[in-house]
């Protein structure tokens, strides 16, 4: 009996200092500040309620609580000369706010723009958000859900001293570190990157140059990816310098140098990879129907070339990169015509050279293709095919390859139709010998029936590469919705399989063209998803949604297979008065790995208050 | 009377910069006198009493209707003024004898207004309204409630190609629509039937060049013939050609982007100039009389100027489109004066 009039007191006495704050900001809103040269506005929320959180992956709790969001911004003597914005959060869940957290999530926002509008802009910008919810990404299907803190940092400056004379200079810092609910590991990133560039023109050259540095300390989910301690740290340092003019026949000239060195530490294994890539060519538009192109190029170390996806993804890479030395150079000529609107020749032929890992490649291929669009049966068709023939010159082989797109879209009626479907086969990739084939459809309809409105939509796609067994990405989704005035009901089902790389964002698909071999840890996904939602405005001012989601997925890798469920709810209701806001929401999240040590991570979250927008000056 | 409440928000409101009102002083003891703006919902409402007060401290004032790319004006008998607002496709009826305020659209999958462009009343103070996008011609009743569409063909489409001016005329029961495409002047009867068409494509008398607004005045028909850079007045039974304002007077053109028109209770003419950010006064001889007015957002001033509607009161309504508010002089002819 003493701790609930003790419960009372301390909910009178928090609701009291609610309403002295609203109250105390209301009375003093004026439109604008202006301190000296600065000007200042601000906007915000407040916002008081009952919450509550049950949880067997974290500390569980309810009672009274505040929150708010604020948006500071403005300027120093000019917009031009100096602006700036800042924008805190606290306590902020999707249960209260647009915060999409199951959590309370509280963090800030800010960036600056100085010299904005003269030759010699620079910028600052800052974000830190603590305990807010995350995806760890599964391609195709709903993704796993994290919880954890991140952090940017960035700063850049820029300037145009004459008008052919500019530079860039800048510096960029992030971290994460999260945990994927149902299992007890961390998964921490670090990323750094630093660049400068330099441009000028003379006497009709224009030249280019640049240097980038980046380097990034990954750790993976032990559940997931099957090793302890498996990090992998990488650097690449980049230097760019290009040089192109303009010449007769509408024409351009290019030629662009590149050098990328890269060093990786990979579960202790120290390497590093140097690879320098010449590009040069030229463009006519000798007539205003036809355009010609020819170029070169040559890289001096191919599998450096091949790897680099993989680097900037962060992926685990093998423990040493090939020792033979690998090459490649190449020669192409491409010619377009319009024959007439919208119908497009194009016919190109490519010679391209190969040493990898101890064997050459040779490849001369030559393709045609046709383009074209036009209204068909009250409708708006396009087309693009393209045809390749390749000569392999050390197998003597050679290849038929076809890519297809097209496009219809038209009004029958009632109904709105679209669809497009796309189709490759023989494809080359960066690597000689091995190609991808593959389909993509996509299809929507709409109709309105009375006062309903009904939409649904398909899509699909699968790839594969020529030298991996069955395909290396399949995904069907299908989706339909239906509204009728105010009320909106919505469903959708989708099913993603393939071959993929796991990073500290998550599952990503195979690079294309990637040779397997050069892949020691790729991660086998399948799942599928389905989900129903439901929402409306039943009067103005009253809005309301419901959403359940269900995915089940396995992934699997040469260490370590999972089975995995993922099911999410969420409920919201709120009503407008002015600029008070009535909130009640409630979210449940269920997450389990079979290979995690831990039970299946259940949060549920719930919360009753209300908040008031203010324009406080 | 209605005017009261304008100038009195008028004085609430806060100018970046000093600003003179301006009072035209003119010949025979002739003035124009500028009296207000009208610009949101917000100016309707009547005096807060204290409970109203503390709500809005504690709740926030509500959210006000503002207008967005006001395009046209006219005021019906109850002293309403109503503003065709194409940017929310919709029109503001403004009371401010009740302190009442109505914003008017149609969103339905039939008949949608999209892009309301020139507003009329007649008699009982029904509500015309011109699409220029749909094609359309929309009715409302008093209230602002939908009651009929005119040129609605069957598949949807609307049968005018480019509605503009519109005006009513409750004792012969006609309506005056323009045609800006086909360049002609359609009389339909209050079913929206055609009883007559006025005037072809043409730079002579009684023909137009892409002819806009339109005004009646008791016998006159008065029309904008925009790119023909005059105004032309006609005679509204038999459509026949009586004088024409602009044009090309010893070869110098005298209006240059004639928009809105109006006329006083002295017979005097009103055409706001789009080109200048101005409204010219000229007398029924074609003889410029004064203008009032000047680009800017100040008070009086105009920036892209665009209907214009003039009372019984000889309350002068003026759109000042890109300022998003309706700008409002009264004219004090010589007997008031």
């Amino acid at each position: 009996m003493q701790g609930k009039q003790d419960f009372w007191r301390l909910f009178r006495l928090q609701f009291t200092a609610v309403v002295a704050v609203v109250l105390a900001s209301a009375a003093r809103a004026v439109p604008q500040v202006t301190v000296g040269d600065a000007s200042l506005n601000l906007t915000g929320n407040i916002s008081g309620g009952y919450s509550g959180s049950y949880s067997n992956f974290g500390p569980s709790s309810h009672g009274i609580g505040f929150g708010g969001t604020g948006n500071l911004s403005g300027s120093y003597y000019n917009p031009q000369f100096l602006s700036f914005s800042v924008a805190p959060f606290y306590n902020q869940s999707r249960n209260n706010s647009n915060y999409q957290s199951i959590t309370d999530s509280s963090g800030v926002t800010a960036s600056t723009t100085i010299f904005g509008g003269s030759r010699y802009p620079g910028f600052l910008n800052y974000s830190y958000v603590y305990n807010s919810e995350n995806d760890f990404l599964l391609p195709g299907i709903a993704n796993y859900k994290t919880n954890g803190n991140s952090q940017t940092f960035g700063v850049g400056w820029s300037g145009s001293p004459t008008d052919t004379l500019g530079f860039s200079v800048g510096y960029q810092q992030a971290t994460n570190n999260s945990t994927v609910y149902g299992t007890p590991n961390e998964i921490n990133s670090d990323f750094h990157s630093i660049f400068g560039t330099l441009r000028y023109s003379i006497a009709g050259f224009r030249l280019g140059g640049g240097i980038h540095h980046s380097n990034g300390n990954y750790f993976f989910p032990l559940s997931l990816a099957g090793q302890i301690g498996q990090t992998n740290q990488v650097g690449t340092t980049t230097y760019n310098f290009d040089l192109s003019r303009n010449v007769g026949w509408n024409g351009s000239t290019w030629f662009n140098y590149s050098r990328y060195s890269t060093t990786y530490n990979t579960v202790g294994t120290r390497d590093s990879a140097t690879d320098n890539i010449l590009t040069g060519g030229v463009s006519l538009r000798p007539a205003k129907k036809l355009s010609l192109s020819f170029g070169a190029d040559y890289d001096d170390n191919l599998a450096a070339t091949l790897l680099r996806p993989e680097n900037n993804l962060g992926v685990v890479l093998n423990p040493a990169l090939p020792a033979e030395t690998s090459h490649s150079w190449g020669v192409y000529g491409e010619a377009q015509y319009e024959l007439i609107k919208e119908l497009h020749f194009t016919g190109d032929i490519v010679h391209r050279q190969q040493l990898f890992l101890g064997e050459s490649f040779g490849s001369t291929a030559y393709s045609g293709g046709v383009s074209f669009g036009r209204e068909l049966f009250g409708g708006r068709f396009s087309e693009n095919t393209i045809a390749t023939k390749s000569d392999l010159g050390n197998t003597g082989g050679s290849l038929v390859g076809l890519l297809n797109n097209a496009i219809y879209t038209r009004r029958v009626g009632a109904w709105n139709l679209n669809g497009s479907f796309s189709y490759s086969r023989s494809i080359e990739t960066l690597l000689l010998g091995y190609t991808t084939s593959g389909f993509s459809y996509s299809t929507s309809a709409g109709r309105r029936l009375g006062r309903l409105y009904w939409t649904g939509t398909a899509a699909g796609s699968k790839s594969m590469l020529s030298e991996q067994q069955g395909p290396t990405t399949y995904t069907q989704s299908y989706s339909t919705g239906i509204s009728y005035s105010w009320l909106g009901l919505s469903g959708s089902y989708s099913k993603s399989s393939g071959l993929g790389l796991i990073t500290s964002q998550g599952i990503t698909t195979l690079p294309t063209g990637l040779p397997p071999s050069l892949v020691p840890s790729p991660i086998h996904y399948g799942g599928r998803t389905y989900s129903v939602g439901v929402g409306g405005t039943p009067i103005r001012g009253l809005i309301f949604t419901g959403t359940f989601a269900s995915t089940t997925s396995n992934t699997a890798t040469g260490l370590i297979s999972s089975n995995n469920h993922t099911e999410e709810a969420f409920t919201y209701l709120q009503y407008k008065f002015r600029k008070v806001f009535f909130t009640a929401g409630y979210s449940r999240l269920l997450q389990g790995f079979s290979a995690s040590t831990l039970a299946p991570a259940v949060v549920n979250t719930y919360y009753v208050g209300l908040s008031r927008w203010f324009n406080f000056f | 009377m209605s005017l009261l409440f304008v100038s009195s928000s008028l004085a609430r409101e806060k100018s970046p910069k000093p600003v003179m009102v301006p009072e035209l002083i003119l010949t025979g003891g002739r003035k124009l006198i500028y009296k207000g703006s009208i610009s949101s919902q917000k100016q309707v409402r009547a005096r807060r009493g204290f409970w109203n007060r503390l709500l809005d401290v504690v709740a926030g004032e509500p959210t006000f209707h503002d207008l967005i790319v006001p395009y046209d004006v006219v005021t019906d008998s109850r002293g309403r003024i109503i503003v065709t607002d194409p940017g929310a496709s919709g029109i503001d009826i403004f009371d401010f004898v009740r302190h009442r305020f109505k914003f008017v659209s149609r969103q339905k999958h039939r008949d949608p207004m999209i892009s309301p462009q020139c507003v009329a009343v007649d008699a009982a103070d029904n509500i015309y309204v011109t699409d220029s996008y749909s094609g359309k011609i929309f009715v409302f009743d008093p209230n602002g409630d939908f009651r009929r569409v005119i040129g609605s063909l069957r598949g949807g489409e609307g049968y005018f190609k480019r509605p503009t001016g519109i005006a009513v005329d409750s004792q012969e029961q006609r309506i005056y629509v323009t045609d800006t495409l086909r360049h002609r002047i359609y009389v339909l009867d209050m079913e929206g039937h055609i009883l007559q068409e006025i005037g072809h494509r043409g730079t002579g008398p009684g023909e137009f060049n892409y002819p806009t607004e339109l005004r009646l005045q008791d016998k006159d028909l008065i029309v904008v013939d925009a790119m023909n850079f005059r105004v032309q007045v006609l005679n509204r039974s038999s459509g026949k050609f009586e004088y024409a304002i602009g044009g090309s007077v010893n070869g110098q053109a005298q209006l240059f982007r004639p928009k809105g028109i109006g006329v006083d209770s002295e017979g005097h003419l009103y055409v706001v100039e789009g080109l200048s950010d101005m409204v010219q006064v000229f007398n029924r001889q074609g003889q410029l009389l004064y203008y009032f007015g000047r680009p800017g957002d100040g008070l009086g001033e105009f920036q892209l100027p665009t209907g214009l509607f003039i009372d019984r009161e000889d309350f002068v309504y003026v759109v000042d489109s890109y300022d998003r508010r309706i700008e409002v002089f009264q004219y004090f002819g010589a007997e008031r004066g």
